[in-house]
């Protein structure tokens, strides 16, 4: 795969994360006016404890990285890609820690978080990670 | 340090941010378990937002019987979503629409999110058997509670229905535990969902249908703010 296409999918991936952390903090402002899809849990995890560290909703956190990996993967010099490969890899970590707080700790799946953490992280990360290999262009 | 070959990073590089992404993880790990938030509950709202005195109840429905459009609505007690509409918008069109005898509604249970959903639906269902779901669907939206957290308690549900009137609470609490009543809030999910579907692809709450007199209903897809809805309801009324 070239490191074009490569650029391409980073990007995609980087906005689909901007998109659903930004649904997902837009909610967390909103609170009320959450749609609940079939199988619940979004409400629930949400307003739980772990939505917010010191006050900052997750999600907003989640908001401002995917926006900085969207930028870096535009901006695409040497030290920009190890920048979005290094956030992409703090995300799909942080991201693993909050599906294991889903499944055990707080007993709710909220789709839109585990669409998150099961596929637009790992797939930043990887994506990121892949364009490492090559040169910038 | 090795200079980069065509500008990729050296391998001291990657394992450097590698470390520090890493230890970022962990710093937000550690960060999510010390500084937490405090969320627990949405806020209660401890008066009723409506006056639903000398409107006709019939069952399910909230309205004169003969308002020539119904305005449908699939509801989950647990559902912020409702939750919202029914605080915010539905004061309005009751006094816009129902009371003036144009619009009636009709409540449908769709019991999706977890058990203290079902629990809610048996409570309204008996509710409905005594004319007065609508106000007691009103009260238990504004002590919502987290979802499935067991916020539906028998107490919780006895202080409301205390406050509504000529609401017997225990007929209602005798209803709710009935055979008949428990068998319909169990079956109420896969029943509405089965109407639901008939109209939209994704099965979600609140989800509102218009019915015009006898003519099949349709889907009414709006923004939850009373603007919206009275156009909804004003070109409904003008067929």
């Amino acid at each position: 795969m070239s490191d074009r296409t490569l650029r391409l999918i980073g990007a995609a991936v980087a906005l689909a994360g901007v998109g659903v952390a930004g649904y997902l903090t837009w909610a967390h402002y909103s609170n009320a006016t959450v749609v609940c899809v079939r199988g619940g849990g979004c409400e629930t995890v949400q307003q739980s404890s772990y939505a917010e560290i010191a006050g900052v909703p997750v999600a907003l956190l989640g908001l401002l990285s995917y926006s900085a990996v969207t930028a870096l993967i535009a901006s695409d010099s040497g030290n920009a890609r190890l920048g979005a490969a290094t956030l992409a890899c703090i995300g799909v970590l942080f991201s693993g820690y909050l599906l294991v707080l889903q499944l055990f700790v707080i007993h709710a799946l909220c789709i839109w978080c585990v669409a998150n953490d099961v596929v637009i992280a790992p797939a930043l990360a990887l994506v990121t990670g892949l364009r490492l290999r090559g040169s910038p262009a | 340090m090795r200079p980069t070959v065509q500008g990729r990073p050296t391998w001291l590089k990657m394992a450097l941010a590698l470390g520090i992404g890493v230890a970022a993880a962990a710093v937000l790990v550690i960060g999510s378990q010390v500084l937490r938030g405090t969320k627990s509950t949405p806020g209660v709202v401890p008066r009723p937002v409506v006056n639903l005195t000398g409107i006709p109840e019939n069952g399910t429905v909230l309205g004169k019987p003969s308002a020539k459009v119904s305005l449908i609505e699939f509801a989950d007690q647990q559902c912020p979503g409702c939750r919202y509409y029914t605080l915010n918008v539905f004061p309005i069109l009751v006094n816009d629409f129902v009371r003036r005898g144009k619009v009636k509604m009709e409540y449908q249970g769709f019991p999706f999110i977890g058990p203290d959903s079902v629990k809610g639906l048996r409570f309204l269902l008996a509710a409905a058997k005594q004319n007065r779901l609508w106000q007691l669907q009103e009260a238990l939206y504004r002590y919502q509670g987290r979802e499935n957290s067991g916020w539906i308690t028998d107490e919780l549900v006895r202080t409301l229905a205390a406050k509504i009137p000529a609401l017997d609470v225990g007929k209602l609490f005798a209803d709710a535990g009935s055979t008949a009543i428990t068998k319909e809030a169990s079956g109420a999910e896969q029943k509405s969902g089965n109407e639901m579907s008939k109209y939209v692809d994704q099965l979600q709450t609140p989800t509102f249908l218009v019915k015009i007199d006898d003519q099949k209903p349709y889907y009414v897809n709006v923004a939850f703010d009373a603007t919206a809805f009275r156009a909804a309801l004003d070109d409904a009324l003008k067929d």
